[in-house]
């Protein structure tokens, strides 16, 4: 199937495999990298499901999809996918978030041999006691690596005080503790449930007449490489997975909180909660843009407000804000750096609170939808950047070129429905201070 | 792809012409000298600049307008390459082809033009509030450097080992230079920017010729500098012994950064075979480093190499557990000295030739790298095409990595360490 998207000036061509499998492939003529993306709907957010063939629901440790994730380059004769991959030319990674687990490679020769590559070290598990052992010393440094990291602290402990239990709370990798119960049989049963073709997809995003050079219908003849790849291999009949994801309501678990770190200026952050809702299709990007629009228009660098700020001292010339939104909840994230974090959090709160009664003029609005227009037009640029987030989109229920076509329909008036998100119930803040200074002191 | 060098009135001007992008990038670079003196002087100047315009005298009038330009993208950078201070303004706009209208590049143009050449000067000095501010905003983005640990430590590397040579100065600045800085001594520096220093123009996109150098007739009336920078260093520096500096702080992970001296500059001959040479030893993820540190001692999450190649500089850098520090030193020196008795593995270095290929032919599927890579040839005075870099470096021999090398040595190692990390292995 082939969908063309008028505004972007884009094509996907989609097909569903026998086994279940997605393939997307989007077409993107004149460039050398091709970029290839396979990636299970399996993240950090699910630690409680019923393995393939089992009954009972089991709990896993924390962190163990991206332990997974690490152990999937490991081949059973002992070489490394990775290695492979850069005797080919080709630059493999992959990444864990709590939505999904990506496996991906990019470059610009041996792109055949790469995608059969990448399909056969994901479908080949592999775990044994002495790697799994290994694998545990390399993480912990990973993991300690990042509790260094001030924004990495800002950012946990900004979700710990927005989520009671919901698991955007947890880290994805877990803790220094979690990551030792992990065991080859915890990997196994994750591996069978979640990796099952008919719980994944891949994405191909470049020059595909230059890849099947020799084909008179390229499209089709790399849809069908991945085809006969697949029907190689064997798999057992999906089902339903059973999974266990705990939720709440949208009142925040603690409204405020600090931690110190050995850092120089304090970083502090805000935190919107979304509520747990059913949300539509296309609804978790269209809510991630329009939040967006929403934090430019009222404290983005075009506004009075981040030169009051500025003036105020409440910012050190940058402010950072993030929307995420999952297709079950999500949170808005304010963060400076600033050395007045309790004005800072004072200060942007109320401003939050201002959007409990939104009043957008016609030409303010019309700026951003222009803008976002161009933006979206800008990105097509980067192939990553279409293959990785068209993906994370997907299992978050939205398809995002669809999405940011309709995008262009929308109307002033639709923004009023985001104005119940922003009670006070939902606000919670975090901050990092240097460590020989005291919290009561803090400005 | 087709590429046009040719001039406008003085200024030396290049054409990528392609239909692959969305985008029209265009880029204006002032080359002139970096020292110590006009480190911190560039860097808060491109602040001011970037943050207010006559026309546009404020954050909100100048963030409003690039927002009607339909989201383009605008900057100012400063950075060193050698001796030279490379000042870039770059602004990206949709194709006007792709919205089906008229006019937007020549809007983007002059917006470029205005940043420029239209600063926001009341009686011959930037506001004294923006001033101020951005004076602020820049003391606290120098004090911030101790936050990231790994940029940190790098830093105090390069002010160990080389504290009276220009490698030790940042591009960012420094507190003691910035705090007796006045708003005369900015105007003038911006005035000396604008009046002696070399300016080049560079476009990306999909545009027709003699349109866009229509749109650029804005800049042909500029004179132009045609002086002589020294854009990479070429004195080699002897180590007379290794020195070894430790510094502790409240952290979990120790950050280990080992500074060598090498003999191979941007300009040099041997320069694709110092690519090979950095992807083999601890550029790649398959590298000897990484096989070594990580993968068959697990002393690190990462550990990679990278060359300064315009000052002749190679760098190690490793996030490890303190206690191991002796360890994982060993080992990589350990690997260098294997390297400069030439045992080399032939097939990690088709490896590296592969990776380095695929990098080199990535930069043409992005406006900006591709742009940066001909302004690299032009500051280098070089002439090399994308495939003509990958013909080099295909061409490298393991006897060419094994001389890169030899060129090397170890000069200072810097160790970031945790508080409660026993003294032992210091």
């Amino acid at each position: 199937m082939e969908r063309h998207y008028r505004l972007l000036q884009e094509r996907i061509h989609f097909e569903e495999l026998e086994n279940g499998l997605a393939v997307y492939v989007v077409p993107k003529p004149g460039f050398k990298k091709t970029f290839a993306c396979f990636a299970t709907k399996y993240g950090a957010m699910i630690n409680r499901f019923v393995p393939y063939g089992e009954s009972e629901y089991i709990d896993v440790p924390l962190g163990i999809a991206h332990f997974l994730e690490h152990k999937m380059f490991e081949m059973p004769d002992g070489t490394d996918a990775s290695e492979i991959f850069a005797r080919m030319g080709l630059d493999s990674n992959a990444s864990t978030s709590h939505l999904m687990t990506t496996y991906l490679f990019s470059g610009t020769a041996n792109i055949k041999e790469g995608l059969n590559l990448l399909l056969d070290f994901v479908q080949t598990p592999y775990f044994t006691e002495e790697r799994v052992l290994r694998e545990q010393g390399i993480i912990a440094q990973e993991l300690k690596m990042y509790l260094d990291d001030p924004n990495e602290a800002l950012h946990l402990g900004l979700m710990q005080n927005l989520f009671r239990v919901y698991p955007l709370r947890f880290d994805v990798g877990g803790t220094l503790e979690s990551i030792m119960q992990i065991t080859p049989e915890h990997l196994n049963k994750c591996y069978r449930t979640f990796y099952h073709p008919s719980n994944m997809a891949l994405i191909v995003v470049g020059d595909i007449d230059a890849i099947m050079e020799d084909s008179d219908d390229p499209i089709k003849a790399l849809i069908d490489l991945v085809r006969e790849n697949q029907a190689k291999k064997d798999f057992k009949k999906p089902l339903d997975i059973r999974k266990n994801i705990l939720v709440e309501d949208g009142v925040v678990n603690k409204a405020s909180d600090y931690q110190k770190m050995d850092i120089s200026i304090p970083k502090a952050a805000v935190g919107l909660k979304l509520p747990f809702e059913r949300y539509q299709k296309n609804q978790s990007f269209l809510m991630e843009l329009e939040m967006k629009i929403l934090l430019e228009a009222t404290i983005g660098p075009m506004t009075d407000a981040f030169q009051e700020m500025l003036d105020l001292e409440l910012i050190n010339g940058n402010l950072y804000y993030n929307v995420y939104c999952d297709g079950l909840s999500g949170f808005l994230k304010v963060q400076a750096n600033t050395n007045k974090p309790k004005q800072f959090i004072a200060y942007v709160e109320n401003k939050l609170l201002s959007l409990s009664s939104i009043d957008f003029d016609d030409e303010t609005f019309n700026r951003f939808k222009k803008a976002t227009q161009g933006s979206f037009l800008r990105a097509m640029n980067n192939p990553e950047y279409i293959g990785y987030n068209f993906l994370r989109y997907l299992f978050s229920d939205a398809d995002m070129f669809e999405a940011i076509e309709s995008f262009s329909e929308l109307k002033k008036e639709d923004m009023k429905a985001l104005e119940k998100y922003f009670q006070k119930e939902a606000l919670a803040d975090f901050v990092v201070i240097p460590k020989n200074t005291l919290f009561s002191k803090i400005q | 792809m087709e590429i046009k060098e040719m001039t406008l009135n003085e200024i030396p001007l290049t054409l990528i012409k392609t239909d692959k992008f969305k985008t029209i990038n265009i880029q204006v670079v002032f080359l002139g000298e970096f020292s110590k003196e006009n480190a911190t002087k560039k860097s808060l100047l491109t602040r001011i600049l970037s943050n207010s315009t006559k026309n546009f005298p404020t954050k909100k009038a100048l963030a409003t307008k690039l927002l009607d330009l339909y989201d383009a993208s605008a900057g100012v950078t400063t950075y060193p390459s050698g001796k030279t201070a490379v000042t870039v303004f770059s602004i990206e706009v949709v194709n006007e082809k792709n919205l089906g209208i008229e006019g937007l590049t020549r809007e983007a143009v002059e917006m470029l033009y205005e940043v420029i050449f239209n600063p926001n000067l009341e009686g011959g000095l930037f506001p004294e509030k923006d001033f101020n501010e951005q004076k602020r905003v820049l003391k606290e983005r120098l004090n911030n450097v101790y936050n990231n640990k790994t940029r940190y430590a790098l830093r105090q590397m390069l002010k160990k080992m080389a504290p009276d040579e220009i490698i030790s100065v940042s591009s960012l600045g420094s507190l003691e230079d910035l705090e007796p800085l006045t708003n005369a001594e900015l105007v003038s520096q911006y005035k000396e920017m604008i009046e002696k220093e070399n300016i080049s123009i560079y476009v990306c996109g999909d545009f027709e010729e003699e349109s866009i150098i229509k749109d650029l007739s804005l800049f042909g009336s500029l004179k132009n500098n045609p002086h002589n920078y020294e854009t990479v260093l070429t004195e080699p520096v002897k180590v007379e012994k290794v020195r070894e500096f430790f510094e502790k702080q409240k952290i979990q992970q120790a950050k280990l950064i080992m500074g060598f001296r090498s003999d191979i500059n941007s300009k040099s001959p041997q320069f694709p075979a110092s690519l090979v040479f950095n992807a083999m030893y601890g550029g790649l993820f398959s590298s000897d480093l990484i096989r070594l540190v990580r993968e068959e001692n697990s002393l690190a999450y990462t550990i990679t190499s990278m060359f300064l190649d315009d000052v002749m500089v190679m760098v190690v850098a490793a996030g490890i557990d303190g206690s191991k520090y002796g360890l994982t030193t060993d080992l990589v020196i350990k690997q260098l000295e294997d390297y400069k008795q030439g045992r080399l593995d032939p097939e990690l270095m088709q490896t590296a030739k592969e990776n380095i290929a695929s990098d080199l032919l990535q930069t043409e599927d992005n406006p900006a790298q591709l742009i940066n890579y001909f302004l690299r040839n032009y500051l280098h005075g070089l002439k090399y095409q994308v495939s003509d870099l990958v013909a080099a470096v295909k061409s490298v021999t393991l006897e060419d990595v094994q001389k890169v090398a030899q060129g090397i040595n170890l000069d200072t190692i810097f160790l970031l360490t945790g508080e409660d990390d026993d003294g032992k292995a210091l």
